[in-house]
């Protein structure tokens, strides 16, 4: 069993790249009704925010580099008290883009057991993937596979010379705690022009500065360079965060360079402390 | 002279559980075998609209006419009272977490309007509260960062909310909140400062004219719609 933590690190040393500079520039799936097995093309345009170790945020059966150098991770999903098998491969497809693929299994059997209500749909599949002369089987496991491309922007600034220091600290009242962010330029703290957080698996945004602008998920997190956390939702001045033991947080900062150029910096932390070591709100 | 609310807690309700100071901070729904989290914060009242209340082994059951509908339970897990879908709590597929608000940050809101008619014009005025509060005194917090009403008037079919048609959609707001906070009027014959009239034909009709109000408390934040349907109105 490998944790997140493990796995954005595997994905680290075999594939070279940091999971927290990718986003998500595409996304297309056929997604599948799971009532009626109905499939539909989907190539909606993913958030904005949405990156590669949002997809990997979960535990994983097993993690292996195929000999292409892709990375394949394999876990397990339950619908109806069945498990299913999702496989999710990462390629990299040159240019410093990365893609993915997620394989549902589940997907795969509900195409298969509706194939008479999914002709449309997999006629489009076959012209989309240029299938036309292949198994019916080999194209609703196509289909199964929804693909992402990611994008890699890379930074104006020379690796390493613009980071942000992320450090814990016993908040202000007991069963918090404070995180700070400070951007740093060659290991000297700089002032930032805008800071952003989002802190996974976050809840209810009360207690913090925030922009109020619109309900997005984005703006509901602080803007400030420090904040607490804290897992009491009874505490009503500090970011509550669910479940217990370990967080994953990260920090945005923005700055200008010299040309007036805007650089936005991302660090991550997986932060375990026994003050968010508690309970399940939901009893479960 | 009539006030309505969007939410109406029973006293047997409230001697049990302090409902009208709840808060909703967290839910978790499961779909397919799998939780989600959803984390908007809304007031409890509205779990309790209408109900009646039984006090069980561990906690209360919370009854729609006679039949359990959910659980509650006091807990000191993170919350202060976690709520059931069910009334057997092992079989619920949302799971809510309830806790005291703090009028400094939050905001309890449950719409309200004070009908008056007179000469055939019918006032309806914005009674709202706000953390028990009438909303023109309440303080501006975290939650309540602008106050305002926006309505609408709606042609519906045996309360068929589904297709309405919209005859009216009045007090326009933006970022600073509606133009009009106080009221809206409502006369059979049209006349100065009449909002809508409505018609003789329209009083024939078999469809009714609703009114919807809801209230802006924060930006893009609203309550859900009181409806009060135009008969209810001129005969309150």
């Amino acid at each position: 069993m490998y944790t997140t933590k493990q796995a954005l690190a595997y994905i680290q040393t075999a594939m070279g790249i940091n999971p927290i500079d990718y986003k998500c520039t595409m996304r297309e799936m056929f997604f599948v009704d799971t009532k009626t097995g109905k499939a539909t093309f989907n190539n909606a345009l993913p958030s904005a925010d949405e990156r590669i170790n949002m997809t990997l945020n979960t535990s994983w059966d097993s993690i292996v580099t195929n000999t292409d150098g892709s990375v394949t991770l394999r876990r397990t999903m339950k619908y109806s008290g069945k498990n299913y098998q999702v496989v999710t491969t990462l390629t990299n497809v040159g240019g410093m883009k990365i893609r993915i693929s997620n394989y549902m299994q589940l997907f795969d059997q509900l195409i298969s057991a509706n194939q008479n209500t999914n002709l449309a749909s997999i006629s489009q599949a076959r012209t989309k993937f240029n299938m036309a002369g292949d198994t019916i089987e080999d194209v609703i496991h196509t289909m199964a596979t929804a693909t992402s491309t990611y994008n890699f922007d890379p930074y104006e600034f020379a690796s390493g010379e613009l980071t942000i220091q992320i450090m814990t600290s016993p908040g202000t009242k007991a069963g918090r705690l404070k995180l700070t962010g400070t951007l740093h330029r060659n290991g000297s703290p700089i002032t930032h022009d805008k800071m952003r957080w989002e802190v996974w698996p976050g809840t209810a945004p009360t207690g913090l500065p925030n922009t109020t602008s619109n309900r997005n998920a984005s703006a509901q997190f602080p803007t400030s360079n420090s904040f607490e956390i804290t897992t009491d939702l009874r505490d009503r001045t500090a970011y509550p965060i669910m479940g217990s033991g370990e967080i994953r947080v990260v920090c945005m900062a923005s700055t200008k360079e010299s040309d007036g150029d805007v650089v936005q910096v991302l660090a991550e932390k997986i932060i375990s402390s026994p003050v968010l070591q508690t309970f399940n709100y939901f009893g479960l | 002279m009539k006030d309505y609310y969007l939410y109406q807690i029973s006293d047997a309700v409230e001697e049990q559980i302090n409902v009208s100071q709840l808060i909703c901070v967290a839910s978790m729904t499961k779909v397919n075998g799998q939780t989600i989290m959803d984390t908007n914060e809304q007031p409890a009242l509205e779990l309790f609209n209408e109900k009646s209340i039984e006090a069980v082994q561990g906690g209360w059951n919370i009854l729609d006419g006679r039949t359990p509908v959910a659980f509650v339970e006091i807990t000191e897990e993170g919350c202060d009272y976690r709520y059931y879908n069910r009334a057997n709590k092992h079989l619920a597929t949302v799971v809510k977490c309830l806790v005291f608000a703090d009028s400094s940050v939050d905001g309890i809101v449950n719409p309200g309007l004070q009908i008056e008619v007179s000469n055939g014009v019918a006032t309806c005025t914005n009674i709202t509260t706000i953390n028990g509060q009438l909303w023109s005194d309440a303080q501006a917090n975290r939650a309540i960062q602008m106050k305002g009403f926006h309505y609408v008037v709606t042609k519906v079919s045996d309360g068929n909310f589904g297709s309405v048609k919209y005859l009216l959609e009045g007090n326009g707001y933006n970022q600073l909140g509606a133009s009009r906070k106080e009221f809206v009027t409502i006369a059979k014959q049209a006349g100065p400062n009449v909002d809508y009239v409505w018609t003789a034909k329209d009083q024939a009709d078999a469809e009714e004219e609703v009114l919807a109000f809801n209230f802006i408390a924060a930006v893009k934040n609203e309550s859900s719609y009181l409806r009060i349907n135009f008969s209810q109105i001129f005969n309150s």
